[in-house]
């Protein structure tokens, strides 16, 4: 278990982590599960009860997530509640220790939930067809590489969702509780919770699962919807492992490409040509690779295309004032320090220590970004191949 | 219990309002930069005459103030270790940086770069692709456009009905003139809050903030106040109905409410509707389990009220594959004006708990700490009013609500029409 302790803020923050295999065929169910589990325990059997016990103790939420870290899915369960020793009831702790352990380990998987779960997994998922934004990430990453992990769409598909039954979820749910859990706490606890919580931890040390998106050859994709606005997706892949010496090279020029407050794609496609007004770029660091994503009009798109490309050949001709290398670099360092604000900011740096079996101090992950040169994000530039390209169009007859 | 929060105001000779928090062991500061002016600000009156604006100006001034001695700001915070970023909503635009380093430098860029308009016919020009791609993006969400149109049903005159970012036609024919008057009217420092939260000496900060803006004298002593033309209190329009690329239909149903008489009145009504609202449309309402397994809606439901002075509406909202369900359901429901003890406990609890969450959050503490001082009222003393409401007060606020004032907005896809 690892306890951050500060008496900073109001909350405490507990995080159950559980790492499972991050498949094709058992993301829907997992889903489908997550659902299950927000929706009732053995003692609150009904949203009603559910939701009157956890604002009556004073207002503790409960929220579940799901993320991939490369070959491996996180299905991590996040507490946050007023901290006892503000506190006047007596038997406050004892209704936190309760709902802990009704929601971790006891869930109640019945048909009447497994199928009301089924149906609004199922709305989630027309929904995010439904965006265009959203839509276009998806066929990017599904196009750039159908053996790797990163064309798993993390919520699942509509397509097993129709012949997903409820002892598939019972399976996934038998997994789920004999794989080994996390314990993360940010903030102040008694010795009686803390013991509580350490008493769940398995103690055992993490293990990291990845696979490199391998290089191949570009995919391009145009589909058409009746939109106002083109959405288009691109996935690049760095060939950077988040071990390797590389990867502070690879934050850094994502951040110069489009993340950082002075980026060359804001620059360029959006203050100097007017083609757009958001432009990003965001970086998938388990599976070495990087999303590009912006919002045109259908006739700029080659336009946009050729400007983004062109903003690729300067990374890599070290051809860019020098400020943006600077400007990244503090935003970074701001970054770094503004987490230690932030209780789950400082939960996931601890997990991601843990995961990668690596212990490093603020100031020292400060000063291996103030190490990156030019050089070394034009090294990681020359690594980089565009694997896919996905185009959501507005329908030509709407121009 | 009592919300405590270590705040320090001061108003400079200036007219310059200036608002610190001091927030112990806290790494980052956040300064915010704000003028009552937003979308709203379409009819002024200035010294007894009517000046009638372009919608949208608030926000392409918003998106224009970013230019200092022709340089963009963006890139000169970003070189002190400073994220910055503005907003523009109804009745406020704001300015605000984020740091964990010094504050005085991007202190001094920000008051700057607010107090002193640079455009030119290029940046204003340029500015026009940006704002409609942003327009585009907006527009092509069924949700906010279901909310947009909505407004749109509920109101004849109120500039409610007119998005923040202006009428395309508006941002198309902006000019620079446009911008200038607007500006002088409206950013004048008499008319600017400050409102900064750090884990900074706030007393040193303070006296650099006097020391600084010293020098800065305030040029503007028109009277200024916005204007809203006489609102009915029957609906701009029942029914709209729109189709869009989707799967599943959406609706709203708007009850239109009549304003409230003062500050004070408002925040009580709001948090006490809301209160009703969370109680009747959430999992705390045995009825809502039902209304799922009927399946009349999906994990996109809920129902919202926003009470003012100026307006005042309740809004229910669904994905839905029966919209006819959906609008008949509401209609039996906000017949119930009641709230159970159990469920104001549980409710009660849970926004003090929000309340307290509140206070460590500095965007959105900053954005209230504004708000509040542009509406003239105490923000602490507003949390622990309603902190302390009882369920009777809470019930009392519900008497009154009339709902015979109502639309319904439809957003339905493509084919089903």
């Amino acid at each position: 278990m690892n306890y951050i302790q500060t008496q900073k803020f109001s909350d405490v923050y507990v995080s159950c982590k559980t790492m499972m295999p991050f498949n094709r065929n058992t993301i829907t169910a997992l889903n489908v599960l997550v659902y299950m589990m927000k929706a009732k325990t053995e003692k609150m059997d009904s949203k009603q009860k559910l939701a009157s016990t956890l604002n009556l103790a004073y207002g503790t939420k409960i929220s579940y997530g799901l993320t991939s870290f490369g070959d491996l899915i996180q299905v991590d369960v996040r507490f946050q509640f007023v901290r006892p020793d503000w506190i006047e009831d007596e038997n406050y702790v004892n209704k936190i220790k309760d709902i802990m352990d009704q929601a971790l380990f006891h869930s109640v998987l019945d048909e009447e939930n497994f199928k009301e779960s089924v149906y609004l997994l199922k709305n989630r998922l027309l929904a995010q067809m439904d965006d265009p934004a959203n839509l276009s990430c998806m066929y990017a990453f599904e196009m750039a590489h159908d053996k790797h992990s990163i064309s798993i769409p993390v919520q699942g598909s509509l397509k097993d969702l129709e012949t997903l039954t409820l002892k598939d979820v019972k399976q996934i749910y038998t997994l789920y509780m004999d794989m080994a859990k996390h314990f993360y706490i940010c903030g102040y606890v008694d010795q009686e919770l803390y013991d509580f919580i350490d008493s769940l931890d398995s103690h055992f040390p993490f293990i990291s699962e990845r696979t490199l998106l391998p290089k191949v050859e570009t995919s391009y994709k145009t589909f058409e919807k009746d939109i106002s606005q083109t959405c288009i997706s691109q996935v690049y892949s760095t060939g950077v492992d988040i071990s390797s010496a590389d990867y502070e090279a690879e934050l850094l020029l994502c951040s110069i490409l489009g993340q950082s407050q002075k980026n060359l794609m804001f620059d360029e496609i959006r203050e100097k040509n007017s083609l757009c007004y958001s432009i990003s770029s965001s970086i998938i660091r388990f599976d070495g690779a990087i999303l590009i994503h912006t919002g045109v009009n259908r006739k700029d798109v080659t336009k946009v295309l050729n400007l983004i490309e062109t903003q690729m050949d300067r990374l890599l001709n070290m051809d860019y004032d020098d400020a943006y290398l600077e400007i990244a670099k503090m935003g970074f360092k701001d970054r770094l320090v503004g987490g230690l604000d932030q209780a789950l900011s400082l939960i996931a740096q601890a997990f991601l220590d843990d995961l990668l079996h690596c212990k490093l101090t603020t100031e020292q992950r400060i000063e291996r970004i103030m190490k990156v040169t030019k050089e070394d994000i034009s090294r990681v530039a020359l690594q980089m191949n565009l694997a896919s390209v996905a185009i959501v169009a507005e329908n030509e007859n709407e121009l | 219990m009592n919300y405590n929060l270590d705040l320090t105001k001061e108003t400079l000779p200036n007219g310059l309002q200036v608002l610190l928090v001091h927030k112990p062991d806290y790494q980052r500061s956040l300064f915010l930069l704000g003028a009552k002016v937003g979308g709203f600000d379409i009819d002024q009156n200035v010294d007894g005459t009517l000046v009638h604006h372009k919608s949208g100006l608030a926000h392409y001034l918003e998106h224009q103030m970013f230019y200092l001695d022709g340089e963009d700001v963006s890139e000169l915070f970003a070189g002190l270790q400073c994220s910055t970023n503005a907003y523009t909503s109804y009745t406020e635009t704001a300015f605000y940086f984020s740091t964990t380093a010094d504050v005085k430098k991007p202190l001094k860029l920000l008051f700057d770069f607010v107090e002193n308009l640079d455009v030119t016919n290029k940046t204003i020009e340029k500015e026009k692709g940006i704002i409609l791609s942003e327009y585009d993006m907006y527009q092509q969400s069924p949700e906010q456009r279901l909310f947009k149109e909505t407004l749109i049903s509920l109101y004849k005159n109120h500039p409610m009905k007119v998005d923040v970012l202006g009428s395309k036609k508006d941002i198309q024919n902006m000019r620079m003139e446009d911008l200038k008057y607007f500006y002088e009217l409206n950013y004048d420092p008499s008319k600017l809050c400050l409102v900064g939260i750090t884990g900074k000496d706030t007393d040193e900060i303070m006296e650099w903030i006097k020391d600084c803006q010293k020098d800065v004298e305030s040029k503007c002593d028109k009277e200024i106040s916005r204007v809203f033309k006489e609102e009915p209190m029957e609906v701009n329009r029942k029914e709209f109905v729109d189709t869009m690329d989707i799967s599943q239909p959406f609706v709203c149903v708007g009850f239109k409410m009549k304003p409230c008489s003062n500050v004070m009145e408002s925040i009580e009504k709001d948090f006490a509707v809301n209160m009703w609202l969370d109680s009747l449309m959430g999992p705390l309402n045995p009825k809502f389990q039902e209304w799922l397994d009927q399946r009349i809606f999906t994990q996109f439901v809920g129902a919202e009220a926003d009470f003012t002075t100026d307006h005042s509406y309740v809004l229910f909202y669904a994905q839905t594959t029966n919209p006819e369900a959906f609008i008949e359901l509401v209609k039996e429901q906000v017949k119930k004006k009641t709230i159970l003890n159990e469920d104001y406990q549980s409710l009660r609890a849970q926004a003090i708990a929000n309340n307290l969450r509140g206070l460590n959050h500095f965007d959105g503490l900053a954005n209230d700490l504004l708000r509040s001082h542009f509406e003239n009222f105490d923000y602490m003393d507003s949390l622990n009013r309603i902190q302390k409401m009882s369920l009777d007060k809470v019930l009392s606020n519900l008497d009154d609500l009339d709902f015979s004032n109502v639309c319904v907005t439809k957003i339905l896809p493509n084919d089903s029409i």
